[in-house]
């Protein structure tokens, strides 16, 4: 049966609007009404997203397959109640996936750089470690040493390329906290990476 | 210190970042198949049917009543045979001092002589016989 998620009279427009601007949601209530192609849409256009958020958190490929369909457990059973007022579909998963990956980071309680820290100049190891790659292997290890929370902020900006304001409500923290968060990421990749210009491509620019 | 015409810029930065986001995210043909499956069966669950409602206790008296009167029994069974026995030892000392039942008359009675012709061996227990 298909759930009218509306309810109020006046959140009706809202939500209708929202609904429609937000194909997942539409896709999502036909999934919880019983139609079985809704997920296969949906899994085909959320899970490659999530799964690439989980795997630049995470740094494990296998972690980050286990969170996605996490994840998206979380979206099927949330499916009957889902209030399209509330965020869009993918906000939500960005969300939940990013918490599932942060538990997980903590509980292994990586080697990463402090949270307020910022490199005044890579060290060799981190150089070396790095030589021999394409821009995009470079880019995912000097990712990989970034704290955890800048991490995030500069993957959603950067990579998955979500406005600041939607970032904030994933992260559950100010656009202001954001913007510093991504600004201080990208100083520290920028530093992580510099020595490798020319390896990297860019000495002719 | 790193010298600056090493360093990387904001704009080769920013080229990096294109990179990565032009590779696709491959995702293993397994963990689809793995999340399609959890849609389904969460799908399956929710359209099972709900299990009936449980049946409401009876409201009817006729169980109810006899289930009292069973509760009684267990109460005014052996209230009843005390109040029966102390009424029959009061009643019968009441009659023998008031003349109603005498030895003799007892004696006397049908009673007494079809218990003797009956059992005879009760004459060695009834006096007079």
């Amino acid at each position: 049966m298909f759930r009218a998620v509306p309810v109020t009279s006046q959140g009706m427009k809202m939500a209708f609007d929202q609904t429609v601007s937000d194909p997942d949601a539409v896709l999502l209530a036909r999934y919880a009404g019983g139609d079985r192609h809704a997920s296969a849409e949906l899994v085909q256009r959320l899970t490659p997203r999530i799964l690439g958020l989980a795997r630049r958190l995470l740094q494990d490929g296998a972690e980050a397959e286990d969170v996605t369909q996490e994840a998206m457990l979380r979206l099927w059973r949330i499916a009957p109640d889902w209030d399209p007022g509330r965020a869009r579909v993918s906000t939500w998963l960005y969300r939940v996936a990013s918490n599932l990956c942060i538990d997980r980071q903590r509980r292994k309680k990586p080697a990463e750089l402090a949270e307020d820290w910022e490199v005044a100049d890579p060290t060799p190891d981190v150089t070396h470690v790095m030589q021999g790659r394409t821009r995009v292997a470079a880019l995912e290890d000097a990712l990989a040493h970034l704290p955890l929370r800048q991490r995030q902020a500069v993957v959603l900006r950067h990579l998955d390329g979500l406005a600041n304001p939607e970032i904030a409500e994933i992260m559950g923290i100010s656009v202001e906290a954001v913007e510093s968060l991504s600004a201080r990421g990208k100083r520290t990749l920028t530093t992580l990476l510099s020595g490798r210009k020319e390896e990297l491509g860019f000495a002719d620019d | 210190m790193t010298e600056p015409e090493n360093r990387l810029t904001e704009t080769d930065l920013d080229r990096m970042f294109q990179a990565v986001r032009a590779e696709p995210d491959v995702v293993p043909l397994a963990l689809m198949d793995r999340i399609a499956r959890d849609a389904s069966r969460e799908q399956a669950l929710r359209s099972e049917p709900e299990p009936l409602p449980r049946p409401k206790p009876r409201s009817w008296r006729v169980p109810s009543l006899s289930a009292a009167v069973h509760r009684a029994m267990h109460l005014l069974l052996p209230v009843g045979l005390t109040a029966s026995t102390l009424m029959g030892v009061w009643f019968g000392g009441w009659a023998m001092d008031n003349g109603l039942v005498s030895t003799d008359a007892l004696l006397g009675s049908d009673l007494a002589f079809n218990l003797a012709y009956q059992l005879p061996a009760l004459t060695d227990y009834l006096v007079g016989y």
